[in-house]
């Protein structure tokens, strides 16, 4: 087809790839709900060619969807009509460190831990720690505007770009950003991160790196019930105590997480808190000395140190890789994403077993407790179209609390195609009509990734019945 | 002129051209921020300056969840009272700028750099929802009052610094920090405040005889300088002058902000000249 041979005079033939297993493996990305194939996924090398990939694309009028690695998990990276993919993974260089200005220049296919990885010798590292991050990439980061576990104390991906490399929709590249920190003018870095690759296509960052800190510790702590933890949760930030994390994990997230990595706990476990403190030495040990207090005061059956950094790492890795440990729970997974004030915790966390319950779908809940930001993870058969609506309808309701509670449909999986319709629970119509002129700002079109964030795009309804159950 | 709504409503219907006062321009924000060039009315202009003064409720406090939501027309120094008794506070110093009597919306509409801002950040970090006037007198929200959302388009952090030329900021919601000692140096205003990247901090110093404020931390000086005086350069750095009005810094991304400008208030009505000469 003509457009295909428009994108082979701007690329070499192995950088261009199509057939039908390049199809099914890019026709979604971690969010496994919604499908759509792509015609061609395409692997530039450089800035310039993707500026060229963007303007035989917007020539031809052919939807382009920026992707990283791919573990997105709000339908982000999934091609929803079909077109180009356009994969950074080839764009994996780390262009310049700049360790007395404490910043680094990478580009967008950069593995996140990578980033760490390079710097770690100097002191440093890329906080935005999200669970993929041994896989995830710094572009899909920042179109994410990614979170994680030590994003409660570190923030989120977003105070942790100063400036970013933008092809736009037309194909030209600009510079955004890259000043010293805190400009005072108005930061479209601000705008471009977390826009989830609609307003054109980030290739390169430079990052903030930051001080390894001198001291770091870890307790678990093992409680009688789901809403004794949350309310140390609520006890501990009420304290004035600031920790690097404060994650939670139930029942059947230990469940799964004992058969695949051994993690044990005390009998009557029905959750377990994970607590990091990180800083200077005599803060760490004053903070985690008020953080056990909390917890006895909440009736924890068990609060228990990690006694050096192998035990501490092995906490780490069974949290991180707790939502794939579920795989042993059930063939499919979807994990949910929403906020909630954090005072609200043990009121919303009754309210998800009751959904899930009401659905009868299993749930396990891992999230980061500190940040109110929940995510009820569900395990389920898709092969089942039964069970995949009675998780879509089980999730429906779940967000729908979350606003009623005063929060936000998501706190860092993204709208992606997931949540479009979600967003009018939280946005009345003028304030989508807002939303609506971002991309107008950025003279983003109808090829760039389409049907994501704002709802109601046009050319998109009648898809959306045709990406579910596409799979199998 | 000078027109003082009491609600957004009242706000949105001034903006809108209907109410009692017909205008064509107008400037935002008070008098105290002249120096800084937010009230940026052009000479001679026809114009409505809007005083935010009764803009300043509280809508909503939770300290267990380390956030308040208040009016743009509250005084910095009001919202750390109110939230000070909570053991809480915001956590931007002004010492340097003139003291804690601006209000939330001169502050985030000016987004000067501040001498705690290594250890808590400052207003990009801190704003997580805002409820605004866009131009056209539409009355709407982004964000949400969590310390965590990525649901749309974070437009509300494009308000900060932008001495409201974007739109019109009501009403802001914003994390809170546990309360800070009160700092123990003087109280002395700057008229220059100038950041460079810290590799070329001690060469900036070097060429500053009256500095308030050396702070290293963010590789940032707060000096004062006579009116002739020009600063030494370095890449990547800013400059931002008191008393010289609008054109007091230089501006970066003037594409951006030209086509931000064009896309969200067409007709140059909200504070023309303010941020874009």
């Amino acid at each position: 087809m003509s457009e295909l041979d428009d994108l082979a005079l701007v690329l070499r033939p192995d950088q261009i790839l199509t057939g039908a297993a390049v199809a099914r493996v890019y026709d979604s990305d971690a969010y496994s709900v919604d499908r759509s194939k792509p015609t061609a996924v395409v692997l530039p090398e450089t800035n310039e060619e993707v500026a060229a990939v963007v303007k035989v694309c917007v020539k031809n009028q052919i939807p382009i969807t920026p992707r990283g690695a791919g573990t997105g998990l709000s339908g982000g990276a999934m091609p929803a009509l079909g077109g180009v993919v356009v994969s950074l993974k080839r764009m994996n260089k780390i262009l310049e460190v700049d360790s007395v200005n404490r910043r680094m220049k990478a580009q967008a296919g950069c593995v996140n831990l990578d980033l760490t990885k390079a710097v770690s010798h100097l002191g440093l590292h890329f906080a935005p720690d999200p669970s993929s991050q041994s896989v995830s990439t710094l572009g899909g980061n920042i179109a994410e505007n990614s979170g994680g576990p030590h994003t409660l104390k570190y923030g989120v991906t977003a105070p942790h770009i100063l400036g970013v490399t933008f092809v736009d929709a037309e194909g030209k590249i600009y510079e955004i950003g890259g000043t010293a920190p805190n400009c005072p003018w108005p930061d479209f870095t601000m705008l471009v991160v977390g826009s989830e690759g609609t307003l054109g296509i980030v290739t390169e960052a430079w990052i903030k790196l930051t001080p390894l800190p001198a001291a770091v510790k870890t307790a678990l702590a093992a409680f009688p019930s789901v809403r004794a933890a949350s309310e140390a949760v609520s006890g501990v930030i009420g304290a004035g105590i600031l920790p690097a994390a404060l994650e939670m994990m139930d029942r059947n997230i230990l469940v799964a997480l004992e058969q695949a990595f051994g993690l044990k706990t005390p009998p009557g476990t029905e959750a377990l808190l994970l607590v990091e403190c990180d800083g200077e030495e005599s803060a760490v040990e004053r903070e985690m000395t008020l953080v056990a207090e909390v917890c006895h005061e909440n009736h924890a059956i068990e609060f228990t140190l990690a006694k050096d950094e192998a035990e501490r790492k092995k906490l780490w890795t069974a949290r991180k890789k707790g939502v794939g440990a579920m795989g042993r729970l059930a063939p499919s997974i979807v994990t949910h994403d929403g906020v909630i004030p954090r005072s609200k915790l043990p009121e919303m966390l009754d309210y998800v077993y009751a959904v899930a319950a009401e659905f009868e779908i299993g749930v396990a809940n891992l999230f980061h407790a500190g940040d109110g930001n929940l995510h009820p993870c569900f395990y389920f058969d898709d092969r089942d179209p039964k069970q995949v609506e009675a998780v879509v309808s089980a999730g429906e309701k779940i967000i729908r609390r979350c606003i009623e509670l005063g929060g936000s449909v998501t706190g860092e999986h993204g709208i992606g195609v997931e949540k479009t319709e979600l967003l009018l629970l939280q946005f009345s119509e003028d304030d989508l009509k807002l939303q609506a002129l971002v991309p107008l700002i950025f003279g983003a079109n109808e090829v760039i990734n389409p049907c994501k964030v704002i709802p109601n795009q046009k050319g998109c309804i009648e898809h959306k019945k045709r990406w579910r159950g596409v799979a199998w | 002129m000078v027109a003082r709504p009491g609600c957004i409503e009242e706000l949105a219907e001034i903006i809108r051209g209907s109410g009692p006062f017909g205008f064509q321009q107008m400037g935002l924000w008070s008098l105290p921020c002249e120096a800084y060039g937010i009230c940026a009315m052009p000479q001679g202009a026809m114009g409505l300056c809007i005083d935010f003064g009764e803009l300043n409720q509280m809508v909503d406090f939770s300290p267990a969840d380390l956030i308040i939501t208040v009016g743009t027309g509250t005084t910095l120094s009001k919202v750390n009272q109110l939230v000070g008794s909570a053991g809480l506070c915001v956590p931007y110093c002004a010492d340097y700028i003139g003291g804690d009597d601006l209000t939330l919306g001169e502050l985030i509409g000016l987004n000067l750099p501040h001498p705690l801002e290594r250890q808590f950040g400052s207003w990009r970090d801190w704003i997580l929802a805002t409820k605004q006037v866009l131009a056209d007198g539409t009355i709407c929200k982004s964000g949400a009052k969590v310390v965590k959302s990525v649901a749309g388009y974070d437009i509300h952090k494009l308000f900060v610094g932008a001495r409201g030329s974007f739109a019109a900021v009501a009403e802001v919601t914003l994390r809170l920090y546990p309360k800070q000692e009160p700092r123990p140096e003087a109280r002395n205003s700057a008229n220059i405040i100038h950041r460079v990247l810290p590799s070329d901090f001690d060469a900036m110093a070097n060429s500053y005889r009256n500095a308030v404020f050396f702070d290293e931390a963010t590789a940032t000086i707060y000096a004062n300088v006579p009116a002739f005086f020009e600063p030494l350069r370095f890449e990547r750095d800013f400059v931002i002058r008191s008393g010289v009005g609008r054109m007091n810094f230089q501006l970066g991304q003037v594409n951006f902000l030209s086509r931000a400008k064009a896309t969200l208030d067409p007709n140059n009505k909200l504070n023309p000249g303010a941020l874009i000469p």
